[in-house]
C-alpha cells in the first residue's frame, strides 16, 4: 500500500511541476516592450502590393447588417485577394470595450467602426491611426501600372477607388475632424463617415389624411412644423378624441371616417365608414398624441434648437471636453427650451417610452395610443404594421432659422496596428466600405450615403426607384428621400448636428437622458430650474474651468 | 492491508516477482545497492501534501482572480488610469509608466487617494450603498429561512419528493434576463397584470410597481420577491444534500426519547445542518451584496437603468462600479476600482464576523 | 427519505394509535399544501414563458397593452410565429449547442477535480498558511466579476485564448464557492475514520480517493449539476471574448463559431427584436428547453446522487 502511496505522490508532484513550467513557458515572453508609437501615415506606402494580405475587423452589428457585411467582404476579397477577418462584439458598448482591453496587448483589429467619443478613447491610448497622410498620398495609386479610369472615377490596380475624401457630406466628416489637432490648430482627420441615420417625424397616416380631408379640422389637425403646432394639434386631437377613450365602465370606442363613433368595427362597416382610431384598449391617461423615442436626443436637439450650447471641446486637450448647457451663458435658452417641454408633458401631448413602460414608443403607437413618433431611421422596422400606414415628415423645429436635426451612427477608423502591406489594406477596404460601395450597404440596411458619390451610385440609384413590398421598405425609402431632398437638401435650411465627442461624453448623454423623464414626474425635483442645476451640478467634473 | 515491506531489497516472497537487481546485473549495469535512492524511504511531509494538492486549483486562481484583485488594487490608487496601447502588459504599473511616456494621451496620471475620496462623497454611491443594504438584510434572512423551511419539509414526504424538487429547482435553469423580462411582465402596472389582479382580491387598487411613477418601496417589494424567488432553489439544493448526509440514527435515538418534531428541528436538524447554513449563509450574503443583473433584468431597460425618474432609485454598488467601468471618462476606470476595494472591504468585515460568531455554532 | 417508515411504534391504546394516524394526515396534508402553495408560485413564470411562447406578437401586445392578460391560449391567439421567428436565417443552433455543450462538459470536469483536490487540502491536511490562504480565497468571491473581466480578458488574448475553448473552460473553471462547499462536507467527515484509515496504512490521497469521495458523493453530485448550469447560462464572459472564429480551427480551414447558446440567442435578438417581447422570451426558453429535458431525464441519478445517506460502513 504504501508503495502505492508513494508512486501516486511521486505521480502528483511531476504533475504539479508539469502544470507549472507549462505556466512559466506561456507567461514569459509577454507582448513588445513599449513603444511610444507614430500614428501618423504619412511614410505609408500606398502603392504595396497587398494581394495575399489578412486583415481583421471589428464591428458592434447585429446579424441582419452582419450578413450584409459578409457579402461585402466576400466581393473586397475577390476584387483584391485581401482576406478579412470579420467578427462582431454585438452591440457598441461591448466593442468599446473589446477594444480598449485589447490596446495594451495589441490585439485589436486593423479597421473598426465607432462613435466620436469612442475614438477619443484609442486616441488616448494611441492605437488610432491619423488618416491625413493616406488621404493625400492616396492619388500615388493612380500613378501605378493597371490604375484605369471609369465614368469619370480613378481606380488603382485592384480595383479599389481612390479616396475622394471631399465627397464626403461635411455634417459627417465634422465629427472625425474635432477629436485631435496639429500643433498650427489644424484638425486631423481621424476617420470617414460609415453608417448614418437621423431621426424622422413619423406619423399615423390614416389618422392625418383622414384630418386633412375633413373642412372642419384641416387647420386644427395636421402634421406639425413647429413644437407650437405640437401644442395645438395635439390639444385638438386630445379633445377629438375624448369622447371615444375608454373609460373604467365601457370600453372605448371607434372613430369612423363619418367622424362618427361606434362600439364595433361592424358597426362601422355597415354605415360605410373606414376605420380612423381604434381606442377599445386605450384610456384617457395612456394617450399621448405625440411620443419622442429617445429621450437624450430630445434634449439634446432641443437646446440646440433653442440656441444653447450643449457641450463644448477643449480645442488644447485633444478628447477633453466640457458640459455648457446650464452655465451663465446658456442657461436661459436651455431653461426656455425644457419649460416648453414640460408644457408639452403637462397638457398631456408629449410622452415618452417610459409612459408606457417601454423602452421604444412603437408598441403604444401601434396600439393607436400616439399618433405622431420621432424615431431613428435606423429603427423603422418596429414601427410599421399591416394595421396602421404611416409616412415620415422633418421634425418639429423652434422656428424656420433653428432647423437643427440629429446625425447618427457610427465612423470607420484603422489601428496601429499591423506591416505596413496590412495597414493599406485595411485604408482600401475602409474605402470600399466608406464609398466605392457606400451605396449597396446603405441602400440594403436602411442607413444613408455619406456623400453625392454614394448617393448616385447605380446601387443606391436602383434603389430608390425600386418598387418596394413591405410597409418597412417603403416607409426607409421615403426616408431615405427626405433625407436627401430635405435634411441634406442645399437650401432647405436643415442642419445635421453632432454634438462632439470626448472622453466622457457618453456619460453626459446617459445622464441628460433622464431630464424628460424628471421633467414629467415632477419628482423628485419640481421646477425646470431644480431639475436642470441637479443634473447640471451632478456634472461637476466636466465643468469649464473657471479662471 | 499488511504487507510489510522489509528492508532487505526484496520486495516479496511471491515467486513471480521480478528479480530486477539480477535482472541488471546481467546486463552489465551495476550500481551499488546501498547507494540506490529507495522509493519507499521518501516520505512525504503533510504540509508538502496540502499544498500539492492546492496547486493545480491555485495556479489558475493567481492568474484568473487574485493577479486581477491585486491589478484593481493598484489601479484604485492611480489618478486618470488608462491602458496604453501596446504596453505589452496587462499590469496597472507597466501601463502607468507607459502612460508617462504616451504624448499622445491628453491626461496626467498620478498616485494618490482621489478616486476613493470622489466615490465616497458622491451621493450617488452612498444611496448605493444604503440600497445594497437593504437588499441583503432583507431579501437574505428571509430567502435562507424559507428554504431551509422547504427542504425540511421536502425530507419528510416521499411519495412526489422527487417531484415537488424538480419544481423548486426550475429557477436555477433559466437565465436571469429571460426570468426578469417575465417577472417584468407580472408585476406591470395596468390593471390586468397578475399581482394588481392578486392584490384586488383584497381591495387594494392597481398599483405602480415597476414604471417611473412607481414609488421606491413597491419596487423593493417587486426586488425581493424576485430575488427570494430565484434564491430558493440553489440553497433548498445545498440543505437537501446537506440532510441527506445526516445519518437516521440521531432521529431515531430523539424519536425514543420522546422529543417532538419541533425539538427534534431546533436540537439536531439545525445543529447536524449547520455546516451547510453557515455556507449557504456566508455565500448568500456576499452575492447579496453584489446584486446586479437581477435588478437591471426586473427593470428591463437596459444595463444602466435602475427604476424611477432618475434611473438611479435602486442602484446598488455593484452597478455603480459596472457604470464607471464601462465609462471611458478619464478618472472613470480608479473610480470603478476603489468602488470595488470598499466593496470588498466591507463584505470582508461582515465575513470574519460572520465567521466570528459561527465559532461556537457549527458543529462538524 | 420519510421517517416514520418501518418502525413500530407501540400505542397503548386503540385511541392512542388514532389520534396518531389523525396527527399525521393532518402534518402531511398541510405539508403538501405549503409546498403545493410554494410550487404555484415557482412555476408561474414558467408557465407565463410558455404561453408566451406560443402567441402572436400583435395578440401580446394587444393584451399587456389592454390590460387584460390572458393566462391560457384561445383561438384568438394562438400562433406559431415565434418559432419560426427563433429559427429563420442563418441561424446556426446546432453550432451553439455543440460549443456550449463541450465547454460545459470539459469545465465541470476541471472544476470537479479541481475543487476536490483543494477542498481536500484546506478540510484535512495541516500546513502552514492554510487559514490566510483560505481567507484571501474567500476574498475573491466578494469581487464583482465584472471588474476582474478586464484583467482577465488581457490576459487570456496574451495567451492567444481569445475565441478558444480554452478562454471558456479555464479562465472561470475554479470556483471558490465549491471549494468553500466541499471543505465544509469534508469538515463533517469524522476524524476518527481518518485515523482508522492511517492505520490501515492508507496515506493522504488514497484516503481522498477511497473513502472522502464516496462519502461526500451528495455533495460532489450537486456541484456537477451547479457547474454544468452554470456553464451553459454564461453569457457576459463568452460574449467578450468569444464571439468569432476559432482560430486553431481555422487554420485548419474550419470556419467554426465560437457562439455559445446564450450569446449565440442574444445576438441573433438584441437587434431586430428588442421591441417584441414574446420573441425574446421564446429565444430564452430556447436555451432554457435543452438544460431542462438534460435535468428531466438524469432526474433519477441527480436525486438519488443527492439524497444518498449516511456514512457508509
Amino acid at each position: 500500500m504504501k508503495q502505492t502511496k508513494k508512486l501516486s505522490n511521486k505521480f502528483l508532484i511531476t504533475m504539479a511541476c508539469g502544470l507549472m513550467s507549462a505556466l512559466l513557458v506561456g507567461c514569459a515572453g509577454i507582448g513588445p516592450v513599449y513603444i511610444p508609437g507614430n500614428a501618423d501615415t504619412y511614410d505609408l506606402d500606398v502603392t504595396i502590393d497587398t494581394r495575399g494580405t489578412t486583415i481583421s475587423m471589428w464591428t458592434g452589428f447585429g446579424s441582419q447588417i452582419n450578413t450584409v457585411m459578409e457579402e461585402l467582404l466576400d466581393e473586397f476579397e475577390q476584387k483584391t485577394g485581401i482576406k478579412v477577418d470579420y467578427e462582431s462584439k454585438g452591440g457598441y458598448p461591448n466593442l468599446l470595450k473589446a477594444i480598449n482591453l485589447a490596446s495594451t496587448s495589441g490585439s485589436f483589429p486593423n479597421i473598426a467602426n465607432g462613435y466620436p467619443d469612442h475614438f477619443a478613447s484609442y486616441i488616448k491610448s494611441n492605437i488610432l491611426l491619423r488618416l491625413d497622410g493616406l488621404i493625400e498620398n492616396d492619388g500615388k495609386r493612380g500613378d501605378t501600372e493597371g490604375a484605369y479610369t471609369q465614368n469619370g472615377v480613378r481606380y488603382g490596380s485592384d480595383g479599389i477607388m481612390l479616396m475622394d475624401y471631399d465627397d464626403f457630406y461635411n455634417d459627417y466628416t465634422r465629427e472625425n475632424e474635432t477629436l485631435e489637432y496639429k500643433e498650427d490648430g489644424t484638425p486631423h482627420i481621424l476617420g470617414v463617415p460609415f453608417n448614418k441615420s437621423t431621426e424622422v417625424l413619423v406619423y399615423n397616416a390614416t389618422f392625418f389624411q383622414w384630418a386633412a380631408s375633413r373642412e372642419d379640422l384641416r387647420n386644427k389637425i395636421f402634421v406639425p412644423v413647429t413644437w407650437t403646432d405640437v401644442k395645438n394639434v395635439g390639444v385638438e386631437i386630445i379633445n377629438l378624441l375624448k369622447p371615444g377613450f375608454k373609460t373604467p365602465t365601457a370600453d372605448g370606442k371607434i372613430l369612423g371616417s363619418n367622424n362618427k363613433w361606434y362600439t364595433t368595427t361592424a358597426e362601422a362597416l355597415a354605415e360605410q365608414a373606414s376605420i380612423i382610431m381604434n381606442l377599445t384598449s386605450v384610456d384617457e391617461a395612456s394617450f399621448r398624441p405625440f411620443s419622442y423615442d429617445s429621450t437624450a436626443n430630445m434634449f439634446i436637439t432641443l437646446v440646440r434648437q433653442y440656441g444653447a450650447q450643449f457641450t463644448e471641446i477643449d480645442k488644447n486637450r485633444a478628447g477633453h471636453g466640457y458640459v455648457t448647457f446650464n452655465d451663465a451663458e446658456n442657461k436661459t435658452k436651455t431653461t426656455e427650451a425644457m419649460t416648453m417641454l414640460k408644457d408639452l408633458f403637462d397638457s398631456k401631448v408629449m410622452g415618452i417610452p417610459s409612459v408606457w413602460n417601454e423602452l421604444y414608443s412603437s408598441s403604444p403607437f401601434k396600439a393607436y395610443k400616439s399618433v405622431m413618433n420621432i424615431s431613428s431611421t435606423g429603427g423603422l422596422s418596429n414601427i410599421t404594421s399591416a394595421a396602421i400606414p404611416v409616412k415620415a415628415a422633418p421634425i418639429p423645429v423652434k422656428d424656420s432659422n433653428q432647423k437643427y436635426v440629429i446625425s447618427q451612427g457610427t465612423s470607420l477608423g484603422l489601428f496601429n496596428k499591423g506591416t505596413p502591406a496590412q495597414r493599406v489594406a485595411a485604408w482600401k477596404l475602409m474605402i470600399f466600405l466608406s464609398q466605392q460601395k457606400n451605396g449597396y450597404f446603405t441602400s440594403q440596411t436602411g442607413y444613408f450615403p455619406t456623400g453625392p458619390f454614394s448617393y448616385n451610385s447605380e446601387d443606391y440609384q436602383l434603389y430608390l426607384e425600386s418598387d418596394m413590398q413591405s410597409n418597412t421598405e417603403v416607409l426607409q425609402l421615403e426616408c431615405a428621400n427626405l433625407n436627401n431632398e430635405i435634411y441634406a437638401g442645399a437650401d432647405t435650411g436643415w442642419t445635421k448636428f453632432v454634438d462632439p465627442g470626448f472622453r466622457g461624453s457618453a456619460d453626459i448623454r446617459d445622464l441628460v437622458d433622464t431630464i424628460p423623464g424628471l421633467l414629467m414626474v415632477g419628482e423628485p425635483y419640481r421646477t425646470v430650474e431644480e431639475v436642470l442645476n441637479a443634473i447640471y451640478n451632478s456634472l461637476s467634473d466636466y465643468f469649464k474651468p473657471t479662471k | 492491508m499488511t504487507n510489510v515491506v522489509n528492508n532487505s531489497g526484496n520486495m516479496n516472497p511471491n515467486p513471480n516477482a521480478v528479480d530486477w537487481d539480477a535482472r541488471l546485473e546481467a546486463l552489465g549495469i551495476s550500481v551499488r545497492k546501498e547507494l540506490r535512492p529507495k522509493v519507499r524511504d521518501f516520505i512525504l511531509p503533510e504540509w508538502a501534501k496540502g499544498w500539492i494538492a492546492l496547486i493545480p486549483a491555485l495556479i489558475f486562481l493567481i492568474l484568473f482572480m487574485i493577479y486581477p484583485i491585486i491589478n484593481t488594487f493598484i489601479m484604485s490608487f492611480v489618478n486618470n488610469f488608462y491602458w496604453v496601447g501596446n504596453s505589452g502588459s496587462s499590469f496597472v504599473i507597466t501601463n502607468y509608466f507607459a502612460a508617462l511616456q504616451n504624448s499622445r494621451g491628453g491626461v496626467e496620471v498620478s498616485w494618490g487617494i482621489q478616486n476613493y475620496i470622489k466615490v465616497l462623497a458622491d451621493p450617488v454611491f452612498q444611496r448605493a450603498l444604503t440600497n445594497t443594504g437593504l437588499i441583503v438584510i432583507i431579501s437574505v434572512p428571509l430567502t435562507i429561512v424559507i428554504g431551509l423551511l422547504l427542504a425540511v419539509c421536502l425530507h419528510s414526504i416521499k411519495p412526489l419528493q422527487g417531484f415537488y424538487q424538480t419544481i423548486f429547482f426550475l429557477p436555477y435553469v433559466t437565465n436571469t434576463i429571460a426570468l426578469g423580462m417575465v417577472f417584468n411582465a407580472m408585476f406591470s402596472s395596468s390593471a390586468g397584470s397578475f399581482i394588481n389582479v392578486f392584490l384586488s382580491m383584497f381591495g387594494v387598487s392597481p398599483q405602480q410597481w415597476l414604471t417611473i411613477y412607481a414609488n421606491k418601496w413597491n419596487m423593493f417589494v417587486v426586488i425581493v420577491i424576485y430575488s427570494v424567488w430565484n434564491g430558493l432553489a440553489f440553497k433548498i439544493l445545498v440543505f437537501m444534500s446537506g440532510l441527506s448526509a445526516i445519518d437516521r440514527q440521531y432521529y431515531d435515538a430523539a424519536r425514543i426519547d420522546g422529543s417532538d418534531k419541533v425539538t427534534i428541528f431546533r436540537k439536531i436538524t439545525v445543529p447536524l445542518l449547520s455546516p451547510q447554513i453557515l455556507y449557504i449563509t456566508i455565500t448568500s450574503f456576499i452575492g447579496a451584496c453584489k446584486s446586479y443583473s437581477q435588478i437591471i433584468s426586473l427593470f428591463g431597460k437596459g444595463a444602466k437603468d435602475f427604476g424611477g425618474s432618475d434611473k438611479q432609485v435602486w442602484i446598488t454598488v455593484v452597478g455603480y462600479i459596472v457604470k464607471y467601468i464601462d465609462s471611458n471618462a478619464d478618472s472613470a476606470a480608479g473610480r470603478g476600482a476603489a468602488g470595488c476595494v470598499i466593496l470588498l472591504g466591507i463584505v470582508l468585515l461582515i465575513t470574519l464576523a460572520q465567521f466570528a460568531v459561527s465559532k461556537n455554532r457549527v458543529y462538524y | 427519505m420519510a421517517q416514520e417508515a418501518v418502525h413500530e411504534i407501540y400505542f397503548a391504546s386503540e385511541k392512542q394509535l388514532r389520534i396518531y394516524k389523525a396527527r399525521r394526515i393532518i402534518t402531511q396534508t398541510l405539508l403538501y399544501a405549503f409546498l403545493t402553495l410554494v410550487g404555484l408560485f415557482i412555476l408561474f413564470p414558467f408557465w407565463y414563458m410558455i404561453i408566451t411562447s406560443f402567441k402572436s406578437t400583435t395578440a401580446f401586445e394587444r393584451e399587456e397593452l389592454s390590460g387584460k392578460l390572458v393566462f391560457y391560449l384561445n383561438s384568438t391567439n394562438f400562433s406559431f410565429e415565434q418559432f419560426g421567428k427563433v429559427f429563420q436565417g442563418s441561424f446556426n443552433f446546432g453550432i451553439f449547442y455543440l460549443n456550449t455543450i463541450i465547454v460545459a462538459v470539459v469545465s465541470t470536469a476541471f472544476t470537479v477535480v479541481t475543487s476536490v483536490l483543494a477542498a481536500f487540502a484546506f478540510a484535512r491536511v495541516e500546513f502552514k498558511g492554510k487559514d490566510l490562504l483560505f481567507t484571501i480565497l474567500l476574498g475573491t468571491m466578494m469581487i464583482p466579476g465584472e471588474m476582474m473581466m478586464m484583467t482577465n480578458y488581457q490576459t487570456t488574448v496574451q495567451f492567444g485564448w481569445a475565441n478558444t475553448f480554452a478562454a471558456l473552460i479555464f479562465v472561470h473553471g475554479v470556483s471558490v464557492f465549491y471549494i468553500f462547499y466541499l471543505r465544509q462536507t469534508f469538515q463533517q467527515i469524522p476524524n476518527e475514520l481518518f485515523l482508522a484509515a492511517k492505520v490501515d496504512g492508507y496515506g493522504h490521497f488514497a484516503y481522498l480517493w477511497k473513502c472522502m469521495i464516496p462519502i461526500a458523493m451528495p455533495t460532489i453530485v450537486t456541484i456537477l449539476i451547479l457547474s454544468l448550469m452554470g456553464a451553459w447560462n454564461a453569457y457576459i464572459w463568452p460574449t467578450l471574448i468569444a464571439s468569432g472564429k476559432n482560430p486553431v480551427l481555422q487554420g485548419m480551414g474550419i470556419d467554426h463559431s465560437m457562439l455559445l447558446v446564450s450569446n449565440g440567442l442574444m445576438s441573433q435578438f438584441t437587434s431586430e427584436f428588442t421591441n417584441d417581447t414574446p420573441a425574446r422570451i421564446t429565444g430564452s426558453l430556447f436555451a432554457t428547453v435543452p438544460l431542462f429535458v438534460f435535468f428531466l431525464i438524469f432526474r433519477k441519478y441527480i436525486m438519488r446522487g443527492i439524497s444518498r445517506s449516511g456514512i457508509k460502513g
